[in-house]
């Protein structure tokens, strides 16, 4: 193994002659465990062709520590191959980075839809692309999320509170589902004030819905919480009772 | 008014939305009803940027007009009954508010700081009063009592419009209800 290579240091190399050398030195560090991601960088910084075929080409190695030691020259990948299929096949070979690929290029593509189908990948579909665009965008993102179909990303963070989101769900005409995830806020100690949140873009005519919120609590502290945002709204209040 | 609208029922009151994302912070809504009358009134407490805060000030607004139960005499006296019971609450500079009282000779409108009342002709809205109209005046509880409009009947429903964004005239009845917060 090339240690001067290992370490970055590519004097004297032809890239184009000698990629498949260079990548076999790759696959042996990798699989003895060593840092390759000097080499990586030199490779990309040298030759963004040579680095793109490296690392994201046919014949790219499928591994996370390739992938890792590539993200912070993303930038130089992307002057040469088309973004969008540069981050997908990165994705391919290192599916447990996606959620780091969506974030690095979040500032430069966070408008794309291929970044937002990026995320599609995930656990939870979504909820990268979601949590980046959110604090950047809060009025408009849920309702993109959903678009995409990144309905359980939103409902999870709606669940935790997020007037946002919530009201996404409460927009895109999911009642059941409004319901239940203002009562899960409610029981995950959400301490926004959501019957005035509510209000806010449903109007004043909210002591129903909260009625039925109440019914479907599951902890005392979600009872206690509503309890106190529920003056005025007799029928929440009866529902919180037992009716 | 169009004749065609009036119903001789009690009368539904909202206001719609405004333009933005939280298009109905601050709005209220209430009804009282007694023997053979009825009282409704709907409105935005002010310009408030904090839902949370406009939520407050308008169950306080809410407790003012609907404690006390209906008022006694005829719709004119209910009008005036209302209206009085604002006096002295804090924070009224903005009000936007239209109030109907009904009993069997009819309806008494009175409203401050709208630029038009509409009802539902054939599925759409349509300007029951326009402006300028004594009905239609600047925002905030003037320091007389507003005038009342005396009908035989109204709409079953009116809409109130503060002026913020476009004229509703000619907007779907289905969108005017969602706009105002009333769910079926």
């Amino acid at each position: 193994m090339n240690e001067a290579w290992l370490a970055g240091d590519l004097s004297g190399v032809s890239l184009k002659e000698e990629l498949g050398v260079l990548r076999r030195c790759v696959e042996e560090a990798v699989a003895q465990g060593r840092d390759v991601s000097h080499l990586i960088a030199a490779v990309i910084h040298t030759d963004p062709v040579a680095g793109a075929d490296l690392v994201a080409g046919p014949r790219a190695i499928a591994s996370e520590q390739v992938v890792q030691a590539a993200i912070p020259v993303l930038h130089l990948l992307e002057a040469v191959v088309p973004v969008s299929g540069l981050y997908g096949r990165l994705a391919d070979l290192a599916p447990t980075l996606i959620a780091t690929l969506i974030l690095e290029s979040a500032p430069r593509h966070s408008d794309a839809s291929w970044w937002w189908r990026l995320s599609g990948r995930e656990s939870v579909p979504g909820q990268t692309c979601l949590a980046v665009q959110l604090r950047k965008s809060p009025e408009t993102t849920p309702l993109r999320a959903l678009e995409f179909g990144y309905t359980a990303a939103v409902s999870a963070v709606a669940a935790q509170g997020n007037v946002y989101c919530l009201r996404a769900i409460h927009d895109d005409g999911n009642h059941e589902s409004f319901v239940r995830s203002l009562s899960s806020a409610l029981d995950s100690g959400c301490e926004e004030h959501l019957v005035a949140w509510t209000a806010a873009w449903r109007g004043p005519d909210v002591d129903s819905l909260f009625a039925a919120v109440a019914r479907r609590l599951q902890s005392s502290d979600g009872a206690a919480a509503l309890r106190n945002m529920a003056r005025g709204l007799p029928l929440t209040l009866a529902a919180l009772d037992g009716d | 008014m169009p004749d065609s609208m009036i119903e001789d029922t009690p009368l539904g009151l909202a206001v719609l939305g405004r333009p933005g994302f939280w298009p109905l912070a601050g709005a209220f809504r209430g009804e009282l009803r007694g023997d053979g009358h009825h009282v409704a009134w709907s409105g935005f407490i002010g310009d408030e940027d904090d839902p949370v805060i406009a939520w407050k000030r308008t169950l306080e607004l809410n407790k003012r007009l609907s404690q006390p139960g209906i008022p006694t005499g005829d719709r004119r006296r209910c009008l005036t009954v209302m209206w009085s019971r604002l006096d002295g609450l804090a924070g009224l500079e903005e009000l936007v508010m239209v109030l109907a009282a009904h009993d069997s000779g009819g309806v008494a409108i009175s409203a401050i700081g709208l630029s038009g009342l509409y009802g539902v002709h054939e599925g759409r809205l349509r300007a029951w009063v326009n402006a300028p109209h004594p009905l239609l005046g600047p925002k905030g509880l003037p320091e007389a009592l507003p005038g009342a409009l005396l009908a035989d009947g109204a709409p079953k429903w009116l809409f109130g419009w503060d002026g913020s964004g476009l004229d509703p005239a000619g907007l779907p009845s289905e969108l005017a209800f969602r706009s105002s917060g009333v769910h079926g």
